[in-house]
């Protein structure tokens, strides 16, 4: 991996005598979209509003995008994007007077401005909903121009907590299509969720459970640790059954001389679900802790 | 419950100021089961929510729950409802055990069955330990299930919950659903969702668009009824693999999940078996193996927006 | 500071503001319902108060004094020709105020006008009426002025304020200025017209400046913090200075434009103007609206919801109301009282606005008042702008 653009170190966070977050370490790759999981109250929002120095812990480091969190947590803003669980648009200002104002907040106007939200505004299909106010917009619009406004100034990392909450599934989709983009374009991605099918979009997933990391993999090290594999089914004479760990090239090496002998066999692959991998990875978690009291 | 529940609704309609909410619902439910709501943001859900349970002041041809004409004096049905909206709304500063006596007195249940109620109900949510919190300070998902526990206190026949597992973990929704399937025989429990596993847990689904009921059914009717093929491509890279397909003149869509592409194809536009494997063997990169998947409930509803979007962009 | 990201809050601010309906209706209606309330229906006029007068003169001069007190259907005087017999009814409540003239009266009143030292005459009035009490003295002290300057005029000669004998119910208080020939010892309370409507309406000032603009502001922001829009602010490169002055400059220029209207309100609807410049009294209360502003900041930010922020307005108000000097005089209060209504910016504010409006005080006068509001306003702004901070 190259150097990380996100460098957590022993991040810990205490209320009085509750630890929410507990000796966190966690490294993100630049340009990479890094799911951040966990059940409600599990520390992750707290985790978030530590990154983006609103809020100062009690020990440990961050580091963003070659800033120090804790001794700069104003310096921090100018790299970095944010999207909260509430989308912050103003109610009673129209679309563009939201771009206008945030971009304001940036030092952006005029041309420059003008450049950048008309690329935004039709690669997020957003030039109907320009002279709308938020309150007027369905959820997932809203929600897409909360990501435009938390991108507008080009920060290098963007904080995505629970984008896609509420959002029906075709503004998910939608959703998801745009962090590919913003990932691709070197952007790195920092995204909560509840919807667990969704890590299957992501390059790395972490959970974390009462303040701990518990979880921390590419996806599809997750499922081969946390679930019972992929289950293939190959129909033809003689239908065949085979269970493999992941659908890669030593997989193929072992199918491809079954296929061979079944012309035109079909093959049908169940794949573990994310939601299922999680589930295991929280059982195992919980248990591991009642045998450690 | 000996009545099975029932709900008819013909040409349900309501109206915020200028803006129509519910256009038009047609709906008939017979007996205890499990309906899920499904549709875009802003399809109405919420509002056909709070209609059924009463809360709305609303016009209809035909608007009986539960035996009672909404449209009428709904006083009577509400004692048979339970009806959990989107942000909570219990009193924050009673804990988990007094909210729910404070209901049991509002449905003049009696002490000895309060108990026995409420024991079982905090048991089956994982309350119990947190039975003398306040409710203010319960997280996210334990605040949505001391809710459910509470619509479900009275028993009611009818049971409205409007996304309930919105924003909740996947260990949260667990327990909602274990408590939902032991009313799956007994009331008839509507449910809105954006989780499309839940959906797939529904006995029944409709499908809401611009305040009317424009599909419902079975989840394996709602799929059936989509004229859409679903293929999966595996292969070392399929980023790239999605990108290629999505060339392909015929595929409606192409998008990365996790280790494979997954390809939606018109019905209507799908060219032989041959050509169609030809043409994925052609691709570069190469896809290692081409899979046939059967359509699911994300494909089932991804169609059913593009339908109506496509039906209605026309002025 | 960056000028251009604080004008992009301004500009903010203000839109949202003017766009809100309700918010905007507030702002006009309730400083000209606040006005029309304690300007026109509470205001403490005084009529037809019977007045216990002893006249131990009993000459014409005394006479034409006492005859120049009934005649404005004020006072219903009522002579009595003992001086226990008058200490008894007021006791008694039977007479709201008395008006003493001593055996010496018309001796002195021409000593004075040849030189010598001032008459005296002694203004009791019953502490226990507050407001009408506090303004009959005053009127009983200028007409007793005014006719007393009548009587010795020709042989005028301006007698210099010395230390006046204090009357025995108000040991503490002040001397007004001679004049005349004549001294009336009374207390720091002036509306020499007598006019009810002039006190209530400069008072109504620091009722509305300081209950509405806390609760504006902290409802403002509490809404801003609930929507997320403020850690939204936050995560952006603006200073909790600019966001504070974002924030408060607009609500600042909205409520300044308030204190006009009310004051055009007040001269056009109720005849009150101040009597001094109205601009010095603009500016002063534009200055004061700082002060709650930075009270309703710090109401927002130890408030959950909007509902929790106008409770704790509401309740902050109810010391305003009773201990500010609002509607009750600050000198007739328990001395710990007294004490504590001087804690309260309101309470200087209130002076400040009824020292320009009933007695044209000017910025000179005032200075140790506006001094005290100053120091007030920069205490608050800065642990305003602390809490905005909001680093845990």
């Amino acid at each position: 991996m190259s150097a990380p653009i996100i460098s957590v170190r022993n991040l810990t966070k205490r209320f009085g005598e509750f630890t929410a977050v507990d000796r966190l370490a966690i490294d993100v790759a630049p340009g990479s979209i890094f799911a951040f999981l966990g059940a409600n109250g599990s520390g992750k929002s707290t985790t978030i509003r530590m990154l983006i120095g609103l809020l100062r812990p009690t020990e440990g480091s961050i580091e963003v995008d070659g800033v120090d969190v804790i001794r700069h947590p104003r310096r921090v803003r100018d790299h970095i994007g944010y999207m909260g669980q509430k989308v912050s648009l103003y109610p009673g200002l129209s679309l563009r007077e939201n771009v206008e104002f945030y971009a304001g907040l940036h030092g952006l106007a005029g041309p420059e401005l003008e450049a950048r939200w008309g690329a935004l505004r039709e690669r997020f299909e957003l030039s109907d909903a320009e002279a709308e106010r938020p309150e007027n917009l369905p959820a997932g619009l809203r929600q897409r121009a909360g990501l435009a406004l938390a991108t507008l100034h080009r920060p290098r990392v963007l904080f995505l907590d629970e984008p896609t909450a509420g959002v029906d599934v075709h503004s998910r989709g939608l959703f998801w299509e745009l962090i590919r983009e913003e990932a691709d374009a070197g952007r790195t991605v920092f995204v909560t969720t509840h919807f667990l099918e969704e890590v299957d979009y992501c390059d790395w997933a972490s959970f974390i459970d009462e303040g701990k990391l518990i979880a921390n993999a590419v996806p599809e090290d997750l499922r081969r640790r946390y679930s019972g594999g992929y289950r293939v089914h190959i129909d033809g004479e003689p239908a065949q059954e085979l269970t493999t760990p992941a659908i890669d090239d030593a997989f193929f090496a072992e199918l491809d001389p079954l296929l061979a002998v079944r012309p035109g066999a079909r093959v049908r692959i169940d794949s573990p679900s994310m939601t299922d991998v999680f589930r295991r990875v929280i059982a195992e978690s919980t248990g591991a802790r009642r045998a450690q009291p | 419950m000996s009545v099975q529940p029932s709900l008819r609704l013909r040409g349900l309609r309501k109206r915020f100021g200028q803006r129509s909410a519910l256009d038009g619902v047609d709906l008939t439910l017979e007996g205890p089961q499990i309906v899920g709501i499904v549709g875009p943001d802003g399809a109405g859900k919420t509002t056909l929510l709070r209609a059924i349970a009463g809360l709305l002041e609303i016009a209809a041809d035909e608007a009986s729950v539960l035996g009672f004409d909404l449209r009428k004096d709904v006083r009577a049905l509400k004692a048979q409802i339970g009806y959990v909206p989107q942000s909570f709304s219990l009193h924050r500063d009673l804990s988990v055990y007094e909210n729910l006596r404070f209901t049991a007195r509002l449905h003049r249940l009696g002490n000895e069955e309060f108990e026995r109620r409420t024991e079982s109900l905090l048991a089956r949510t994982g309350l119990l330990p947190f039975a003398d919190r306040p409710a203010g300070a319960l997280s996210g998902g334990m605040k949505q299930k001391l809710s459910i526990a509470n619509a479900l206190l009275p028993e009611p026949a009818l049971l409205a919950l409007d996304e309930p597992t919105a924003g909740v973990d996947v260990m949260a929704r667990d327990e909602i659903w274990r408590i939902l399937e032991e009313r799956r025989g007994k009331s008839l429990v509507l449910i809105s969702t954006s989780y499309l596993d839940e959906t797939e847990a529904c006995d029944r689904l409709l499908y809401l668009d611009e305040g009317r009921v424009v599909a419902q059914g079975t989840p394996a009717e709602l799929r059936a009824q989509v004229p859409v093929r679903l293929l999966r491509a595996w292969g070392s890279d399929p980023r790239a693999i999605a990108k290629a397909a999505g060339a392909l003149p015929y595929v409606v869509s192409a998008r990365v999940r996790g280790p494979f592409a997954r390809i939606e194809i018109a019905a209507e536009e799908l060219p032989g078996e041959a050509r169609l494997y030809a043409d994925f063997a052609g691709l570069v990169p190469r896809v290692r193996l081409l899979e046939p998947a059967p359509v699911d409930m994300e494909s089932a509803l991804l169609f059913l927006s593009r339908k109506q979007t496509q039906g209605t962009s026309a002025p | 500071m960056n000028p251009r990201r604080l004008w992009t809050l301004l500009v903010r601010e203000a839109r949202a503001t003017w766009r809100n309906p309700f918010t905007m209706t507030i702002l006009v209606a309730v400083p000209l319902a606040a006005l029309l309330v304690f300007g026109f229906v509470l205001s403490t006029e005084v009529e037809r108060l019977p007045l216990g007068v002893h006249d131990a003169s009993g000459t014409a001069s005394s006479r034409r004094l006492v005859a120049e007190l009934a005649a404005k259907g004020t006072f219903v005087p009522r002579a009595f020709a003992t001086r226990e017999g008058l200490d008894h009814a007021l006791v008694a409540g039977q007479i709201s105020a008395a008006v003493v003239i001593p055996p010496d009266f018309d001796r002195r009143l021409r000593e004075a006008a040849a030189g010598g030292a001032p008459a005296e005459i002694q203004v009791l009035y019953d502490g226990g009426e507050t407001v009408l009490a506090g303004n009959s003295e005053a009127f009983l002290r200028t007409l007793a002025l005014s006719t007393v300057a009548e009587l010795s005029s020709g042989a005028r000669a301006q007698a210099m304020g010395g230390p006046a004998a204090p009357s025995h119910v108000s040991p503490s208080g002040a001397a007004g200025p001679a004049s005349g020939g004549v001294r009336v010892v009374t207390r720091a309370l002036f509306n020499p017209k007598l006019d009810g409507s002039r006190f209530m309406v400069s008072g109504t000032f620091g009722f509305v400046l300081s209950f509405l603009t806390a609760l504006i502001t902290a409802v403002s922001i509490v809404s801003e913090r609930l929507s997320g829009t403020f850690e939204q602010l936050q995560v952006t490169p603006a200073t909790s200075l600019e966001i504070l002055l974002g924030k408060i400059l607009p609500l600042g220029a909205v409520f300044a434009a308030d204190v006009v209207l009310m004051v055009l309100a007040a001269g056009f609807l109720l005849g009150v103007w101040p009597e001094g410049s109205v601009v010095f009294f603009v500016i002063v209360s534009s200055f004061y609206v700082l002060t709650s502003l930075s009270l309703g900041l710090l109401i927002s930010a130890t408030s959950a919801t909007a509902a929790e922020a106008v409770q704790k307005t509401v309740l902050f108000s109810i010391p305003l109301v009773q201990l500010s000097g609002f509607a009750f005089p600050i000198r007739n209060m328990p001395a710990p009282f007294r004490w504590l209504a001087e804690l309260f910016p309101a309470t200087h504010y209130i002076r400040v606005s009824r020292a320009i409006y009933l007695r044209g005080e000017g910025p000179l006068s005032l200075l140790p008042e506006l001094s005290l509001l100053a120091f007030f306003t920069l205490i608050l702004v800065g642990v305003a702008l602390r809490s905005i901070e909001g680093r845990e």
